[in-house]
C-alpha cells in the first residue's frame, strides 16, 4: 500500500464536498496568489459548481491580483462564468448598517437627535475602527452565506474560498464561533432571567432580544460544526522556504489542531530550483536555492502526511487570469523544474 | 530545666522546622503517602518534569536553522509535555485535597493548639529569676512576671484599689514575655544570616560625574558682553 502522500492540492480541486477552503500564511508568501490559483482550478476542474473568493484581509488585493475591480458585492470574474470575487469593505458594510439604521428610525417617525447623528455615519465611524471589525463583518458574510444556502435565495454558491488576512488576524476570525458561542451562553443565562425587562429597553421597535440571540446561537453552532468538518472544510497553509515563515506556519498548524481544523495542504511558495535552470542561473540563486533545499528537506519530514505543494518563483508578476491560470496549473499537478521550467518565462506582462 | 520550657522549646523548634521546610512539604507529602493514587501520580509528574527537562536542554543545544524538523519535532514534544504536566498536576492536587486537609487539621491538634494551651495556661510559669526585686522599675517588674496583660489590667487595679503587684514574691521572667524574646532573637538571627550570606549583594549605585562643567568666563568676556547690552539699549 502506498503511503505516500502527493505533492499536489488534486483532491481538494477536485473534491466535491468542501464548502469552505481557506488559504492563510504569513505576510507577503503569496496567499492571494495561491487563493486565486485554488479557485480558477476548482472553477475549471468543476465547471458545473458556483465558487466565490472572498478576500478578509483588509488590505484587499483580489482587485489587483485579477486587473479588474471587485467590490463587497460578489462579481463574476472576467472570462470565467462559474467563479466570482467579493472583497469585503467593512466601511462599506458599516455604511449600510448605518443607513438602515436611519431608515427605520424615519419609518417610526423618530426625528429625534439619534437620527440625526446616524445620518451623518456615526455609526460606521464610531464602530469602523475597532479592533476585530473586519473579522466581525467576514464572519457575518459567512452566515449570510449559510442563510442564503438553507433559504435558497439569492446566488448560491458551492464552496467559498477565503483569501485570509495574515496569520494573526485569520486565527482571531476562527476563533469566533468559540468566542461568539460562549458569550451568547452567557447572554442567554441572563436575558433568561431578564428578558422581558431587556426587551422593555429595546423600546417601541418590539424586538425580541431573546429571540434574536437565539438565532445568531443556531446560526453560530451551524458554522462551529461546519468549521471543524474535514469533508466540509479545510486551510491550506502558504510559506516560502525560510525560516521565520516556517516557523510561523508550524505555529499555525498547531492552533488550527487545538481548533479542530482540518488542514493537510502546505504550498511552498517563490521556490527558485536553481539547480535545474542551466540558462539562468546567478550566484545568488544558487546560495538561495541552497538555503530553501535545506528547509524543504525538513519540511518534508516534518509534514510527511501532508500535501506539500512545491511552486516555483515566476520571473515576472502572477497578476491576471492568463498568469494566475498558467501558474495555477501546478497546484494541480506538481511542478517538474525540468518539463515546466519554460513556462515560469511565459508569463505576460501585465499593465 | 522546667518540663514547660522544654514542651515551649520543641514547640518553637517544630514551627521553625517546617517554616524553613515549606517548599518540600508538597513533595514530601505526595512521596510518603499512605494513598498509593497520589503516590503514582506524583512520580508520575516528576517523570513528566524531567523529561521536559531533557527535551528542553537538548532543543537549546540544537540550532533551530540547521536541523529545522528535529527542533520542531522537539517543541512539539515540549507543548504536548506542558498540556500533560498542568494535567498531571491538577489530578495530583485533586487527589491530595484531603490528605492536606487532614494534615492541617493534625497540625492544628497537635501543635497549634497545644502550643497556644502552653502560652495561655502556663504563661506566668518564671522561666528564671532576676537577681533582685529592684533591678527593674515596678511596672517592667510587673511585665515581666506577669506578662502583657499586666498594661491593660494596669488602669484597672489601681481604679479598684488592688495592688497590682500583690502577688509578686520573687521578680522573673514568665514563660510568655520569654518566649516572645526568644523568637524575636531567632528572627533577627535569620534575618541577618539572610542578609550577609543569603541575599544576592546589591551594587554599589554609581554617581554620574558632571561632565558638563559650566564655562568660568573671564573678566575681558563679561565686560564684551556688558558692552554688548550697552549697545541694545
Amino acid at each position: 500500500m502506498d503511503l505516500t502522500v502527493d505533492p499536489n492540492l488534486h483532491s481538494l480541486i477536485t473534491s466535491t464536498t468542501h464548502k469552505w477552503v481557506f488559504v492563510g500564511g504569513k505576510g507577503g508568501v503569496g496567499k492571494t496568489t495561491s487563493s486565486c490559483s485554488i479557485a480558477i482550478q476548482m472553477a475549471l476542474n468543476q465547471p458545473n459548481k458556483k465558487f466565490l473568493l472572498i478576500s478578509t484581509d483588509p488590505a484587499h488585493n483580489l482587485s489587483d491580483a485579477f486587473g479588474e475591480k471587485f467590490g463587497k458585492d460578489a462579481r463574476k470574474v472576467t472570462g470565467m462564468n462559474n467563479l466570482s470575487c467579493m472583497e469585503i469593505d467593512p466601511s462599506a458594510a458599516l455604511k449600510d448598517m448605518n443607513d438602515m439604521a436611519v431608515s427605520r428610525n424615519d419609518e417610526n417617525g423618530d426625528s429625534d437627535g439619534l437620527g440625526e447623528l446616524l445620518q451623518g455615519g456615526a455609526l460606521a465611524d464610531l464602530t469602523g475602527s475597532i479592533p476585530g471589525i473586519d473579522e466581525a463583518l467576514s464572519f457575518m458574510e459567512v452566515m449570510k452565506h449559510i442563510k442564503s444556502q438553507e433559504s435558497g435565495d439569492g446566488d448560491s454558491y458551492d464552496t467559498v474560498i477565503f483569501d485570509t488576512a495574515p496569520t494573526g488576524h485569520t486565527l482571531r476570525f476562527l476563533q469566533l464561533p468559540n468566542t461568539l458561542a460562549k458569550l451568547l451562553e452567557k447572554f442567554g443565562e441572563i436575558t433568561g432571567k431578564l428578558g422581558p425587562m431587556l426587551n422593555s429597553f429595546a423600546g417601541a421597535s418590539n424586538v425580541d432580544i431573546s429571540g434574536k440571540l437565539n438565532e445568531l446561537k443556531e446560526n453560530v453552532e451551524k458554522i462551529r460544526q461546519q468549521f471543524t468538518n474535514p469533508d466540509l472544510t479545510t486551510f491550506v497553509c502558504v510559506c516560502i522556504s525560510e525560516f521565520l515563515s516556517l516557523y510561523e506556519t508550524e505555529r499555525l498548524i498547531q492552533e488550527l489542531i487545538s481548533y479542530d481544523m482540518d488542514v493537510n495542504s502546505i504550498i511552498v511558495n517563490q521556490l527558485l530550483f536553481a539547480e535545474f535552470d542551466q540558462e539562468h542561473n546567478c550566484k545568488r540563486c544558487q546560495a538561495r536555492w541552497k538555503m530553501q533545499t535545506k528547509y524543504l528537506d525538513q519540511i518534508d519530514e516534518l509534514y510527511e502526511d501532508f500535501h506539500v505543494v512545491k511552486m516555483p518563483l515566476c520571473a515576472g508578476e502572477i497578476r491576471g487570469l492568463n498568469n494566475l491560470t498558467k501558474f495555477s496549473q501546478f497546484l494541480d499537478k506538481a511542478y517538474d523544474p525540468v518539463a515546466d521550467g519554460k513556462v515560469i518565462y511565459e508569463l505576460e506582462e501585465k499593465n | 530545666m522546667h518540663w514547660v520550657v522544654i514542651f515551649a522549646l520543641l514547640f518553637v523548634s517544630i514551627n521553625k522546622f517546617l517554616q524553613y521546610t515549606s517548599n518540600y512539604h508538597e513533595r514530601w507529602v505526595s512521596k510518603l503517602s499512605l494513598v498509593k493514587e497520589i503516590r503514582d501520580l506524583a512520580e508520575n509528574l516528576r517523570k513528566l518534569i524531567k523529561e521536559r527537562k531533557a527535551i528542553y536542554e537538548e532543543n537549546r543545544a540544537v540550532s533551530a536553522q540547521d536541523n529545522y524538523a528535529r527542533w520542531t519535532k522537539n517543541n512539539r514534544k515540549i507543548s504536548k509535555l506542558d498540556k500533560d504536566i498542568e494535567q498531571s498536576k491538577a489530578a495530583l492536587k485533586n487527589a491530595s485535597s484531603k490528605q492536606e486537609h487532614l494534615l492541617k487539621r493534625v497540625k492544628l491538634i497537635a501543635l497549634t493548639l497545644p502550643f497556644l494551651a502552653l502560652k495561655l495556661l502556663k504563661g506566668k510559669t518564671i522561666v528564671y529569676d532576676l537577681p533582685a526585686n529592684d533591678m527593674f522599675p515596678m511596672i517592667m517588674n510587673g511585665i515581666l512576671t506577669k506578662g502583657l496583660l499586666y498594661i491593660p489590667l494596669l488602669p484597672l487595679n489601681i481604679v479598684r484599689g488592688v495592688d497590682p503587684n500583690k502577688d509578686l514574691v520573687t521578680a522573673g521572667v514568665s514563660l510568655s514575655v520569654w518566649l516572645m524574646g526568644f523568637t524575636k532573637v531567632i528572627d533577627t538571627v535569620e534575618f541577618i544570616i539572610n542578609q550577609l550570606f543569603l541575599m544576592p549583594a546589591v551594587p554599589e549605585p554609581k554617581h554620574e560625574k558632571n561632565t558638563t562643567k559650566e564655562k568660568e568666563l573671564e573678566p575681558k568676556e563679561i565686560e564684551e558682553l556688558k558692552t554688548t547690552e550697552a549697545e541694545l539699549d
